[in-house]
């Protein structure tokens, strides 16, 4: 089992409940299956925030097979240990210590 | 007015003269619509045609343009807005400053597309608006009052609570450079230095009422088409973030990008930010959420102190680059203090962005030990002095000791200093820098550089790779484009997504719709959207290419005019900081920027002059502006 932090940001704060947790995962998990594990812990509103159907556009990182082949939103935006993770760039495998910050989309000034 | 040639035009402007004390009424002219739309495009044309290099901006013969959009008050989501336009006193080229709220719209129910004023009044007066009646009043009693205290003193005079005012501060009787124009009610036309030129013509403020009507060419199709926008609107993904924090809901996230300025540019995060950002302010501070007019998306906040040493300072519209120039810029986590510097600084009527931003600068002087007590008159600028920034922003706006020279505005500060203090001046063309940092997002390094009013982000507003909006980019551009688009550190077609942008953003900003509604923030309402709104408002033909030559139009004339100043390629530059320092911060952590690349690419594709980037005759000729070809001697 490896260990990471989450830390969660503005609207993702409010339906996860808490502002940042650390959870456990089994080895070689990758991001989009540990945001499942994420989803799995805080229930359906959150999952309908981190993941879009296979219909909208977005990310090409599948998860869960093809039972439910949801997928990472493209409206979310993920740093990996203070680096931006590329869209494109999602099936990256989760390593122990590792720290992701979750927005969700939002610019502006 | 019924025998204008197009519906939602008044169809009519006010002139006035305030050396003369006269005021006119005069036609629209059915050609400056047909070209130029309204709002900025209306005050472009106007300080081309009228304001040449040899006029000093704080002199009589500056001219300022009030001009809302032709959208402007009708059932348009967002459509708010109101530009204010004039030769700057800060930068000397053209300058503008946008505004939402209620005033602009107002102007549109008293039956007038713009205000142009001209002139120095032998004493201070304001400009009264009811309707198709408008007169110069005294305002010697309301000349030394902050904005606030004379925006209910003219309410109270006119015993209307109703009125909408654009109202100066001491700051701009004081002629601070980069004093602002409040706006019923806390928002700001801050930008440029405009409230110094109303201030210069001793002109305190203005305040409207009506309560007429906006005609419309086809009705139901502007009502389809609205409707349309509003459901579009509250079904973007982005909308739910931005709806419920505002501006303030990116901060952590500009934190993160290392594209918060911080210490003066010297840092892209903030290591206090968690305390300044949208959760603390709204735990702090939050009263209720509120809405400019005709907004659906209802960024603006109203916010109060409920104790501490500022308990009861009450404001709206706390944004992000307030948090950013009076917070992390200048190194100060104290969440408290920054509101009461945004309430301040909306009193005394002082662009909270350059204000800050100036303060930085000393700062870090102070740090660099160019400045000493003999230069600030026994202050000493320690980053994030709560006090000495409170003291500091009343004495800039009084034009008192150390402030006079730092309301001058970072160059001419830096110029008057002297050993080697340039190198700390974060501007471009002597406007400055504001919440972005080109070495965390390549786009915005190059919208700083060649944005017509000098360091600004809102006139391309590359949004599109702020953090990546692939679903935007591929809607808007093509998937031809992607990855690169959307990701901040990439240079690969910015150059067009900054073109782009400044050319739908003259045509956002002629329309009078906001940019951090559909337009930009949520990248929702495009160029085929805008062009069927105008279409069905006005009954003026306008198919899309049409509309995107009349945005090409005002951005090439606005370079024009700078070019007119002597603007050239040798100005399109960032501070040496952002190519020579490695950003410490964030997603950037080892990032300079080179805009040069970016920039050859720019000229190209907007055909100009690659050694003066200058618009070319052809460019010129094809626009239907051959009048600058004679005047900037291009032949």
């Amino acid at each position: 089992m490896i260990q990471i932090t989450v830390r969660y940001h503005n609207l993702l704060r409010q339906t996860a409940g808490v502002e940042q947790e650390t959870i456990a995962l089994p080895e070689g998990m990758s991001l989009p299956q540990a945001l499942d594990h994420v989803a799995e812990r805080h229930g359906p509103a959150l999952r309908q925030v981190l993941f879009a159907p296979p219909d909208v556009q977005c990310a090409p990182s599948g998860v869960r097979g093809e039972k439910q082949p949801w997928r990472v939103s493209s409206h979310l935006v993920i740093f990996r240990n203070g680096q931006l993770v590329p869209q494109d760039q999602r099936d990256v495998i989760m390593a122990d210590g590792d720290e992701l910050k979750l927005f969700l989309m939002i610019s502006g000034g | 007015m019924a025998s204008f040639m197009y519906q939602g035009y008044a169809g009519k402007g006010l002139y006035v003269d305030l050396t003369r004390g006269t005021v006119e009424s005069r036609p629209l002219d059915c050609e400056l619509a047909e070209e130029y739309l309204g709002g900025n495009g209306f005050g472009t044309r106007l300080l081309w045609d009228q304001v040449g290099p040899s006029v000093d901006p704080l002199s009589a013969d500056n001219l300022l343009v009030f001009a809302p959009g032709v959208l402007t008050g009708t059932a348009m989501p967002t459509s708010s807005r109101l530009e204010v336009i004039a030769k700057s006193p800060l930068t000397g080229i053209y300058g503008d400053a946008n505004s939402g709220g209620f005033l602009g719209p107002e102007l549109k129910f008293a039956g007038w597309d713009l205000i142009v004023i001209r002139g120095l009044a032998p004493h201070p007066v304001y400009l009264a608006i009811q309707d198709g009646r408008a007169e110069l009043r005294d305002a010697s009693h309301l000349w030394g009052l902050t904005t606030s205290q004379a925006e209910e003193a003219i309410r109270r005079e006119q015993r209307d609570p109703a009125v909408k005012t654009a109202v100066i501060g001491p700051a701009g009787e004081h002629l601070v450079r980069y004093a602002g124009i409040q706006v019923t009610s806390q928002r700001s036309a801050a930008r440029c230095g405009l409230g110094a030129v109303m201030g210069s013509k001793h002109l305190k403020a203005i305040a409207v009422r009506g309560h007429g009507p906006i005609r419309v060419a086809k009705a139901a199709r502007f009502q389809e088409i609205t409707a349309g926008f509003h459901r579009r609107t509250r079904a973007n993904a982005i909308y739910p973030a931005v709806s419920a924090h505002g501006t303030p809901g990116i901060t952590a996230l500009m934190d993160a990008l290392g594209r918060f300025p911080t210490k003066n540019s010297q840092r892209g995060a903030f290591p206090e930010v968690h305390r300044i950002a949208a959760p603390a302010l709204e735990a702090r501070a939050m009263v209720r959420h509120l809405a400019c007019f005709g907004c659906a998306v209802g960024c603006d906040k109203l916010h109060s102190l409920p104790d501490g040493p500022y308990a009861g300072t009450t404001l709206r519209s706390v944004e992000y680059e307030t948090l950013c120039a009076l917070g992390g810029g200048i190194w100060n986590p104290d969440l408290d203090a920054i509101l009461a510097a945004n309430r301040l600084c909306d009193d005394l009527g002082l662009d909270t962005i350059s204000a800050g931003r100036t303060l930085s600068f000393a700062m870090e002087l102070w740090e660099e030990e160019i400045l000493n007590l003999d230069d600030t008159g026994g202050l000493a600028l320690r980053w994030g002095d709560v006090a000495t920034t409170l003291r500091l922003l009343k004495m800039i706006a009084y034009r008192q000791g150390f402030g006079d020279l730092l309301a001058e505005g970072v160059r001419r500060a830096a110029q008057t200093i002297g050993r080697g203090a340039e190198r700390y001046a974060m501007h471009v063309k002597g406007l400055e820098i504001p919440g972005q940092d080109g070495r965390a997002q390549r786009s915005m390094g190059l919208a700083h550089v060649t944005s017509s009013r000098g360091a600004d982000h809102l006139k391309a507003f590359p949004t599109i790779d702020e953090t990546g909006y692939p679903d935007e980019a591929r809607r808007r551009y093509g998937e031809q484009y992607l990855p690169e688009l959307a990701m901040p550190l990439e240079t690969k077609h910015k150059a067009m997504l900054v073109k782009d942008g400044e050319e739908f953003g003259a045509v956002v900003d002629s329309v009078g719709i906001c940019k951090s509604g559909g337009s930009f923030v949520l990248a929702e309402i495009y160029w085929p959207d805008v062009a069927a709104a105008v279409e069905a408002l006005t009954g003026m033909d306008m198919p899309v290419e049409r509309l995107k030559r009349i945005g090409e139009r005002i951005y090439n004339l606005q370079r024009c005019y700078n070019a007119w100043h002597g603007i050239t390629r040798a100005d399109d530059v960032l501070p040496r900081r952002f190519a020579e320092e490695p950003s410490p911060s964030g997603n950037a952590r080892g990032q300079v920027i080179d805009v040069e690349p970016m920039l050859a690419e720019y000229y190209a594709l907007r055909s100009w002059d690659p050694e003066r980037g200058w618009p070319t005759p052809k460019k010129l000729r094809e626009l239907g502006l051959a009048d600058a070809i004679a005047r900037l001697k291009l032949e």
